[in-house]
């Protein structure tokens, strides 16, 4: 196959995002893993501003080490909210030679893309917003849609629609940050008595979380008063809206990946328990330093490399069985596309298995969870079919029927 | 130089292997390149090892294995894997050599076809280099430099190619090597395997990184219109270690494809 015939496909990657790191490498794995002889991967690297860069520099890990001056080498690039025109529009050129318009090395002003993968983690990327400017731009994409994206990004309104359709969740209260403006009467006493007359709310401990962030920052365990108030604190500086529960201190994780199939059906992974270095919650050096340090002493793996037991052979198949009704059941219900990781907690004290969070673009997508399922899914594989899938989804949107001519204006 | 192994273990090489994956079906043996053990080649071997058991092997002298005996050659390293193969009941496999590992796999097909099913080389050695002007005009002058140290150390009792030329011409993988090794290494790269891999009639499966410096594409391709019944994919943007990483599914993408192509029974 010449390279021409290659699609051309565009990993988006870093973003506006406290997660913008872990994304760089979640992007630079897919890139690695993807069948670079019928696929050709187009790099683009958005900034912690939100500035699009591409080219070819940006594969190497050690390049964002000279960040930002090493931007220069790149080409700026910009995907406009345009039907039909598909593809990055550049906007800086990179000359070549003194007068590259005469020697005809004028670079194209399009790159053309066939299909778009976002590789982000959190907000802008994770979240529905790039989703809309895929879908302004009526372009291919990877993944999960508008509407399903932002439901799974935010756990309080994820979690009260699973509840309407019988998923065991924890109770929770969502508290805005303009509740603690003392000028609308608010503060952090009028928060602390909501947060505690919530029903299932009432005892210490407690469990705070912002709203619509991920990778297990500002975090927060309440066991007294006084720790409420860190953790309402800690918890607004990273969120504008926090959630609380109650806190399960004798809990298992266990998390699953659930894939869209080649038909309406999804398909379901082997199960993971996380491992916590101290025991209690993952942070984020669990998830991202400790795992990867170890294993390879040098590159951090993301998700991939946390220390995690795959398929636990002790763990009860009840659990397992119950965990990939789960995940299958919320993946259709929140509409999901390409490849989620659906986290859950099993409340070892009542027996109880809640949904927790689901992720609509997980680290390294979840991809080591389908290495070891049966059948074996290659992150290869994984690639490409979700590729597929994408195309289909933009053909079949493209064929909708949406120009019914103008009537309303011109009645008399 | 230090030299380490003992008589014994220079007759007979203990030969460290881990065994993976299914427990049914014709295994893949797989051999990794100069300087690696089969660590480098473990994310690889558990990928295919969904398909067919897969034994990963620490070449002689490399990992944990012990030193080959004084003189060996690649062919050596062929009759030891025989050796290997006749020990422990593996009557007929599937062959995977990246590099060094690729040049071992070439000979022993050419010699014991009936024990092969098919070969996959990735990134493979054996094949000479073939330079460009530039390259004939440097290695000229590296040889003409090489005699010329050679000489004076002969004449005034210098110890000039040890301690100024080899430092400065010595390749890695050379200059890494101690003892026998340098002397294994040496006879590899002087070799030349094309008339072995003219005689594999096995079917065969060239993976080749495309941006690969240390055994260029152009070798796997030469080596695809001299092995009879292969296929040649290369994979762009990949060097000479495409497997390496993510990379690994990728290579377990092709390879995998290869083995469900040509034969049926061999699970
Ligand atoms: N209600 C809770 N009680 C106890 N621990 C919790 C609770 N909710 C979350 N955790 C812990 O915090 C971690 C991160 O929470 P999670 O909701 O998954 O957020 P993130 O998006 O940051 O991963 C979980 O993996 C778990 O260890
Ligand atoms: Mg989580």
């Amino acid at each position: 196959m010449t390279n021409s015939e290659r699609k051309r496909i565009a990993v988006l990657f870093g973003g506006r995002s406290v997660e913008h790191e872990i994304s760089i490498i979640t992007g630079l794995q897919l890139i690695e893993a993807m069948d670079t002889v019928s696929l050709e991967p187009v790099p683009v690297y958005i900034t912690t501003d939100g500035r699009w860069y591409t080219g070819n520099e940006l594969l190497r890990r050690d390049f964002y080490k000279g960040l930002p001056g090493c931007l220069s080498s790149l080409k700026e690039v910009v995907l406009m909210p345009i039907p039909g025109k598909g593809g990055l529009s550049v906007l800086s050129e990179k000359k070549k030679g003194l007068m590259p318009e005469i020697f005809g090395a004028r670079e194209p002003d399009l790159i053309p893309v066939d299909v778009y993968i976002p590789a982000f983690h959190g907000s802008y990327g994770e979240d529905g917003c790039v989703q809309g400017l895929f879908e302004m731009a009526d372009v291919a994409y990877v993944g999960c849609n508008v509407l399903s994206a932002s439901m799974g990004m935010n756990k309080y309104h994820c979690k009260m629609f699973l509840k309407s359709h019988d998923i065991p969740v924890l109770p929770a209260v969502l508290i805005d940050k303009e509740e603690m403006d003392p000028a609308s009467g608010g503060g952090l006493k009028a928060v602390k008595e909501r947060i505690l007359s919530t029903p299932g709310l009432e005892s210490f401990p407690l469990f705070l979380k912002p709203a619509s962030l991920g990778s297990s920052i500002g975090l927060g365990k309440a066991r007294n008063d006084g720790e409420l108030d860190a953790a309402i604190i800690e918890a607004f500086k990273y969120d504008s809206a926090l959630i609380v529960e109650p806190c399960l201190d004798e809990k298992m994780e266990i998390n699953i990946s659930v894939m869209e199939g080649d038909g309406p059906a999804p398909r379901a992974s082997v199960v993971e328990i996380p491992v916590a270095e101290e025991g209690g919650e993952l942070t984020y050096e669990d998830k991202y330093i400790r795992g990867g340090g170890k294993k390879s002493g040098s590159l951090s793996q993301g998700m991939a490399g946390l220390t995690r037991i795959i398929d636990p052979a002790d763990l009860d198949p009840k659990y397992k069985e119950l965990a990939r009704e789960f995940g299958l059941k919320i993946f259709k219900l929140l509409g999901c596309s390409g490849t989620a990781r659906i986290d859950l907690m099993l409340d070892l004290k009542g027996d109880q298995l809640y949904f927790n969070e689901i992720n609509t673009l997980p680290g390294s997508m979840a991809y080591y969870l389908w290495a070891k399922s049966d059948p074996v899914v290659l992150y290869t594989d994984m690639i490409s079919h979700i590729i597929g899938r994408a195309e289909l989804r933009c053909r079949t949107k493209r064929a909708l029927e949406r120009k019914i001519g103008f009537k309303a204006l011109f009645k008399q | 130089m230090h030299e380490r192994g003992t008589i014994s273990s220079l007759e007979k090489p203990e030969i460290h292997t881990e065994k993976l994956g299914v427990k049914e079906g014709v295994p893949i043996i797989v051999m990794h390149g100069w300087g690696q053990n089969l660590e480098s080649m473990r994310t690889l071997g558990e990928l295919l090892g969904s398909r067919n058991p897969v034994w990963l092997m620490d070449l002689p002298g490399f990992g944990k294995s012990s030193l080959p005996a004084e003189n060996s050659d690649t062919v050596s390293y062929a009759e030891i894997l025989k050796r290997f193969m006749e020990a422990n009941g593996i009557e007929r496999a599937h062959l995977l050599g990246h590099s060094f590992g690729g040049r071992v796999s070439i000979r022993f097909t050419s010699r014991y076809a009936s024990m092969v099913e098919s070969v996959i080389l990735v990134d493979s050695g054996g094949l000479k280099r073939k330079q460009d002007l530039h390259g004939k005009l440097r290695s000229m002058r590296i040889k003409f430099i090489s005699r010329f140290c050679k000489t004076v150390d002969g004449i005034f009792r210098t110890s000039l190619y040890k301690d100024w030329f080899t430092p400065r011409f010595g390749s890695r993988d050379y200059l890494n090597a101690q003892g026998i090794m340098r002397k294994v290494l040496v006879r590899a790269v002087n070799e030349d395997v094309t008339e072995d891999a003219s005689k594999i009639d096995r079917p065969t499966f060239i993976l080749w990184g495309e941006k690969d410096n240390e055994t260029p594409v152009e070798m796997g391709e030469r080596l695809h219109s001299i092995i009879k019944d292969s296929r040649l994919t290369v994979l762009p943007g990949k060097d000479h270690f495409p497997f390496m990483g993510d990379g690994a599914h990728l290579c377990a993408h092709h390879i995998l494809r290869f083995l469900n192509s040509c034969s049926s029974h061999d699970r």
